[in-house]
């Protein structure tokens, strides 16, 4: 009993943080996708080359050498597979130049064994495209299943990534509620990016690769999508906003702390130019992005505080060193 | 004769260089207080997905 329990308790776990890997990574890769769509257009490479096969072979021609090069293209997919698996975009891209050069040679072959058949055998290849259209299409419909996958484990990711910077943030005593509203606002369009993607890709199930832009259900999708991309960026400038609310002000502070360090030095006599020079340049990064929080531009206001706040830091080892030293 | 009167000599100047270091006082100098305070700067580093889309078909070349 205890047993059963316990493995229950494990399985329940192992579960739990499952989900949890699932929703804060992305385990599908860009080139997995990439290679799903590949994949579709290699099969009807492959369908073809046997078309023109047989038909070489009812012609009672030597079609040893095309079936080499077939065996020699489905090995390369095979190869293309494994790249895609591991996420290496050379091998990948060299595999591709590869698998041209075969159905190049194989093109050559074919028309020397074909002759002046060549229409023929372009309707032979027609053909068995099209009894292999179900199939065909269903592996583009697979590619776009996973694709939309990988839109949702993206969604997700960014969703989670938001939601640790707003904690983080919260937790340091920044009033968050406005990111908070925003992002469950974002994570309310998830259904509904699911249901559009599913939406598009049964519009979709009889369009080939690259076909599926123009239907009404696809537009949908790209509203969405521009839509949640942009409620991103309102999230991110949202939370930039909330922090610059608090660190300019706090920046001034400590700026002025040190000017009147530097002027009660000044006063005693000592030489302070250098670190004055050094201060005043700070300031002036402050002020700049102050200016830039003004006019809503956040992202750069962030980045001029980062550099105010790196020469600060270098200004009080200078002054350290200064007093520790003759 | 004159060697005794140059290790006097020698002796003192021992003395007097021993005693100089010994009772020098350090002289001083004014300096500039501590800068203290740090620009914080939290870690806000919201990204904007970059959505996965349909890629266009593979051309890798006619067969006939």
């Amino acid at each position: 009993m205890d047993v059963k329990m316990l493995s229950l308790s494990l399985m329940l776990a192992m579960l739990v943080s499952a989900g949890i890997s699932a929703a804060q990574g992305i385990t599908i890769s860009k080139l997995q996708v990439k290679y799903k769509y590949d994949y579709a257009v290699i099969e009807k490479y492959r369908i073809g080359m046997e078309a023109i096969i047989s038909y070489v072979e009812e012609l009672g021609r030597n079609s040893s050498a095309l079936i080499s090069y077939k065996n020699h293209f489905t090995t390369l997919a095979a190869d293309l597979k494994a790249a895609a698996d591991n996420n290496d975009g050379v091998s990948y891209n060299a595999t591709i130049e590869e698998m041209k050069a075969v159905v190049s040679n194989f093109r050559q072959e074919a028309r020397s064994q074909v002759g002046n058949n060549t229409e023929e055998a372009r309707s032979r290849i027609e053909t068995a495209l099209k009894e292999n259209e179900d199939y065909l299409y269903g592996l583009v419909t697979e590619a776009r299943e996973l694709r939309k996958e990988r839109n949702t484990q993206i969604f997700d990711y960014y969703d989670a990534r938001a939601k640790e910077v707003i904690d983080r943030l919260e937790v340091q005593g920044y009033d968050m509620s406005e990111a908070v509203a925003k992002l469950n606002e974002i994570e309310g369009k998830r259904g509904s990016f699911i249901e559009v993607m599913n939406a598009t890709i049964q519009a979709c199930s009889d369009k080939w690769v690259g076909e599926c832009k123009e239907t009404p259900e696809a537009e949908n999708y790209f509203e969405l999508r521009d839509e949640i991309i942009e409620d991103f960026k309102e999230l991110r400038d949202l939370i930039l906003k909330t922090v610059l609310d608090t660190t300019i002000p706090r920046a001034e502070d400590v700026l002025n702390r040190a000017e009147d360090v530097l002027n009660r030095a000044e006063a005693r006599g000592i030489d302070v130019t250098a670190e004055k020079a050094k201060l005043d340049a700070i300031k002036s990064l402050v002020d700049d992005a102050k200016a830039k929080y003004e006019q809503g531009d956040y992202k750069e206001a962030i980045g001029l505080l980062r550099s105010a706040r790196d020469s600060f830091r270098e200004l009080k080892e200078e002054v350290k060193a200064r007093r520790s030293g003759a | 004769m004159n060697t005794k009167i140059l290790l006097t000599i020698l002796a003192i100047v021992v003395i007097c260089a021993i005693a100089y270091f010994v009772l020098k006082t350090p002289t001083e100098k004014p300096k500039v207080s501590e800068v203290t305070g740090e620009i914080e700067i939290p870690e806000t580093e919201v990204e904007v997905p970059r959505f996965e889309e349909e890629p266009r078909p593979l051309d890798l070349g006619s067969l006939i």
